[in-house]
C-alpha cells in the first residue's frame, strides 16, 4: 500500500481489463463468423472457363477472399471467376461478416459511453497525473468557498493542490478558475481511504491534507485515514461542531479549526485588542499583499444582530473583552440572552436596542443580504457607528466592497488563511498561540517591526531547523557560539542587516519570542522568520555555507584565504 | 452452474482434443493429417485465447500465456505448410510435414498445460 506506484497501476489496468472483458464476445463472434465463411467457401465447388466444375478453392484462398471481402476492400472474384454456388455463399458471407464487425464496433462505442468505463478512464488519468507530479503538493478535500480560497492561496505560493470533491458540477466550475498551475481534480468521496490513496496521500511529495468537506463526519474520516495510513503527514480539519473528548483523542496534535469560533475570536480581538488582530492578519496573509489596514474599533455599547451558534460565541467574546452587548434576533427571541425581538434590518428594532448610544454593530447572520440590510439601516440611523459585517459567500464580494463597512469578516477567508499559514509553516501556529498572552502594545511593536521588512507589504514567513543547516550544525558541534545577530547579517556585507525578523526560537519545550541579537543558538533550535524574499535566500546561505557563516561571525578572512574562497560561495548561490 | 465456465471449459478441452487429433498418426505422412481438422484447431485455439482476456488473477495470466503459445505455434505450422505446398520448389516433402506436425505437437503441450490449469482451478475452488 505504501508504494505510490500501486494506485496508478491499478487504475490503468482497470481500464485495460474493462475493455478486454467487454471485447470477449464480439471477438469470439468475429472469429466464428470468419471460420464458418472460410470453411464453407473452401469447399464450395468452382467452375473453370469452359463451364466444367472444379474442386473448392482451398482453405488459404478462401481465407484470402473472406479477409478482403469482410473488410469491404473487395478485389473481385479471385483466384478465378466464381461458380453460382460460390457467389451464393459469398453473398451470405458478406452479410455475416458485416454484422460481425458492426456488432463489435457498436460494443466498443457503447463501452466508451458507459458510465463505469468513463469513471475508470478518469480515475486512470487522475492517477497518472498524480504519479507524474514531482513537486510538493497538498490534498484539498472539499472545495467550497474555503477550499477555493485555499487553492488560490496555494497557487499564489507556487504550491500544487490536488482537489477532491463530491460535486462534479463544482469541479467543472473550478476548471474555469484559471489557476497558474493545473490542479488535478477528481469527483470522489474523500472519506473512502482509496480516494485519498489515489490522490497521492502516500506519495513522498505530499505535504499535507486539508479536510474541508461540508460534513464533519467526512472530515473526521479523512483525519483518521491520514493518521493511520500516512502517519506524520499534517492534516488540518475543519469541524463545525467539534466533540472535545472524541476529536482530541483522534487528532492528537493536528489542528482542528472551528470556523465560527475562530471568527468570534477574531472579531473580539479586533474590537478589544486591534493590534493582536492586525498582527495575526499580517502573519497569516499572503506574501506581497497589502498590509492589513489600521482599525480603531470603539469601546462602549455594541449591538449584535443574529444569535445563532455564531452569535453566542461573539457575544461571549465581546463581553469577555469588557464590552456591553445588546442582542437582536427574531427566531431565538425568548431565549436567555436575546434582548430585542427583530431582524436588525428595521428601524424599530435597532432603536429598541439603543442604536443612538451604540458605538458598534455586528451584522452576523448566515444571510449576506440580511447583513447588508442591517448595515445600511444602521448607518442611516447612526452615521458614525462602527460596522462589522459577516460575509458568507465569496460570490457576494462585490456587494460588500460597494458598502463602506469598517470591518468585513468572511469565515471562509479566516479558515483559508489560517489553514494555509499553518500547513505551509507549522511553526507559525506555535507563534500564533503565544500572541494572546501578550499585551496589545507588544503586538503593535512586533507589527511595526515585521511590516517594515518587506516594503510595507505582507512578508514571507518561513522556518528553519538548525539541525538541517550544515554550516551552523558543524560550527555548534565545535562549540563555537552562533547568535541570532550572526544569522541576520547580510552575507555580502556583515555591517548591514538582512530585511528579516526572527520571530520565534523553539528549543524542546522552551519558546523564545523575538530573541535579541546576542541570543545564543543551540543545535536543536527551530527558528521562525518573517522577511523579504531576498532575506530568505540570505539566511539560507548563512545557515548552509561554512565560509559565509565564518564571515558573518568573524569578519573577512586574512587576504590569502579570502580571495580564493569568497567567489565560491557567490557562485554556489547563483547556481 | 456458471454458464461462462461451461463455455470456457468447452473451448479449452476442444482446443486440446482437436490438436491431439491432428497430431496423432505418422508424422511424415500428409494423408494422416487433415487440413480441416488443423484449421478447426487454430480457430478453437484463438477463441479460447479470447475467452481468457480480461482475467486479472495470476492463474488467468498463465492461462492467457499458454493459449498464446498454442496460437503462435499453430500459426507457424500453418505458414510452414502453406510455404511447402505453394512456394517451395520441392513441394510438400517429408521433412516439411514432420515440421508442421511437430509444431502442432508443441501447441498440444501448451494446450495440455491449459487443461491442467483448468483442472487445478476447478479442484481448488471451494464450491
Amino acid at each position: 500500500m505504501s508504494s505510490p506506484q500501486q494506485p496508478r497501476q491499478a487504475a490503468l489496468s482497470n481500464v485495460f481489463y474493462l475493455v478486454l472483458r467487454r471485447m470477449r464476445f464480439p471477438l469470439v463472434l468475429i472469429v466464428v463468423v470468419y471460420a464458418v465463411c472460410v470453411f464453407v467457401l473452401s469447399l464450395v465447388p468452382g467452375v473453370d472457363a469452359d463451364g466444367n466444375p472444379t474442386p473448392g478453392m482451398g482453405l488459404f484462398n478462401a481465407f484470402y477472399v473472406i479477409s478482403y471481402t469482410s473488410t469491404t476492400i473487395g478485389f473481385g472474384e479471385l483466384p478465378a471467376p466464381y461458380s453460382p454456388a460460390q457467389r451464393l455463399w459469398m453473398v451470405i458471407s458478406i452479410y455475416l461478416t458485416v454484422i460481425g464487425w458492426s456488432y463489435s464496433i457498436v460494443t466498443v462505442l457503447s463501452l466508451v459511453r458507459d458510465q463505469g468505463f468513463q469513471s475508470a478512464l478518469k480515475a486512470s488519468g487522475f492517477a497518472r497525473r498524480i504519479h507524474n507530479l514531482h513537486e510538493p503538493f497538498y490534498i484539498v478535500c472539499g472545495c467550497d468557498e474555503t477550499g477555493l480560497l485555499i487553492c488560490h492561496g496555494l497557487d499564489r505560493l507556487g504550491l500544487r493542490a490536488v482537489i477532491i470533491d463530491l460535486n462534479a458540477q463544482r469541479l467543472q466550475e473550478l476548471r474555469l478558475e484559471g489557476f497558474q498551475a493545473d490542479a488535478p481534480m477528481i469527483t470522489a468521496d474523500a472519506s473512502q481511504p482509496q480516494t485519498l490513496l489515489d490522490a497521492g496521500m502516500c506519495s513522498p511529495h505530499c505535504r499535507g491534507v486539508m479536510a474541508l468537506a461540508a460534513e464533519d463526519e467526512t472530515n473526521r474520516a479523512i483525519a483518521v485515514t491520514v493518521r493511520l495510513l500516512a502517519p506524520g503527514l499534517p492534516v488540518l480539519v475543519r469541524l463545525g461542531n467539534p466533540l472535545p473528548e472524541h476529536d482530541l483523542g483522534v487528532f492528537g496534535g493536528d489542528v482542528v479549526i472551528n470556523p465560527f469560533e475562530r471568527f468570534a475570536e477574531h472579531l473580539a480581538s479586533a474590537v478589544s485588542a486591534p493590534y493582536h488582530f492586525r498582527l495575526r492578519e499580517l502573519l497569516t496573509g499572503l506574501p506581497g499583499d497589502e498590509l492589513p489596514e489600521e482599525l480603531h474599533p470603539p469601546r462602549g455599547h455594541w449591538i449584535m444582530c443574529g444569535y445563532g451558534r455564531f452569535g453566542h460565541l461573539i457575544r461571549e467574546q465581546l463581553e469577555g473583552a469588557g464590552l456591553e452587548v445588546t442582542v437582536i434576533d427574531r427566531l431565538h427571541f425568548g431565549e436567555d440572552g436575546v434582548d430585542v425581538q427583530g431582524t436588525g434590518a428595521d428601524v424599530a428594532s435597532l432603536r429598541a436596542a439603543g442604536i443612538d448610544h451604540s458605538v458598534g454593530i455586528v451584522a452576523g447572520n448566515a444571510d449576506d443580504l440580511k447583513n447588508l440590510a442591517i448595515a445600511i439601516t444602521a448607518r442611516d440611523l447612526q452615521p458614525d457607528i462602527f460596522i462589522v459585517t459577516r460575509q458568507n459567500r465569496h460570490s457576494n464580494e462585490v456587494l460588500f466592497e460597494a458598502f463602506q463597512h469598517d470591518l468585513e469578516m468572511a469565515p471562509s477567508r479566516i479558515v483559508a488563511r489560517e489553514f494555509l499559514a499553518l500547513i505551509t509553516t507549522p511553526l507559525l501556529s506555535r507563534f500564533l498561540s503565544l500572541i494572546p498572552q501578550q499585551s496589545d502594545a507588544w503586538c503593535q511593536e512586533v507589527f511595526e517591526r515585521v511590516s517594515r521588512v518587506n516594503r510595507r507589504e505582507i512578508p514571507e514567513i518561513w522556518s528553519e531547523s538548525l539541525g538541517e543547516a550544515e554550516a551552523v550544525a558543524r560550527t555548534l558541534r565545535l562549540n563555537h557560539p552562533v547568535n541570532v545577530g550572526n544569522l541576520l547579517c547580510n552575507p555580502y556585507d556583515r555591517d548591514r542587516r538582512v530585511r528579516a525578523v526572527l520571530l520565534l526560537v523553539v528549543r524542546g519545550e522552551e519558546r523564545v519570542l523575538l530573541p535579541s541579537d546576542d541570543f545564543e543558538l543551540a543545535a536543536e533550535d527551530q527558528l521562525l522568520f518573517a522577511g523579504s524574499h531576498a532575506a530568505a535566500d540570505h539566511v539560507a546561505l548563512t545557515l548552509g555555507e561554512q565560509d559565509v557563516l565564518n564571515y558573518v561571525r568573524n569578519g573577512p578572512l586574512p587576504a590569502s584565504g579570502g580571495v580564493s574562497r569568497w567567489p565560491k560561495a557567490g557562485l554556489k548561490r547563483r547556481s | 452452474m456458471n454458464f461462462e465456465k461451461v463455455i470456457f471449459g468447452f473451448f479449452i478441452i476442444m482446443a486440446a482434443t482437436l490438436n491431439l487429433g491432428f497430431f496423432l498418426g505418422d508424422m511424415a505422412k500428409p494423408e494422416h493429417h487433415n487440413v480441416y481438422q488443423f484449421a478447426a484447431a487454430i480457430v478453437v485455439s484463438v477463441i479460447a485465447t479470447i475467452l481468457k482476456f480480461g482475467d486479472r488473477t495470476h492463474l488467468g495470466a498463465v492461462h492467457l500465456a499458454t493459449s498464446l503459445v498454442a496460437d503462435v505455434e499453430l500459426i507457424i505450422a500453418a505458414l510452414v505448410w502453406f510455404w511447402a505446398l505453394n512456394i517451395s520448389p520441392d513441394g510438400l516433402t517429408e521433412a516439411a510435414m514432420v515440421q508442421v506436425v511437430s509444431m502442432s505437437g508443441g501447441a498440444l503441450l501448451a494446450n495440455m498445460v491449459s487443461v491442467v490449469l483448468m483442472v487445478i482451478e476447478t479442484v481448488t475452488s471451494r464450491r
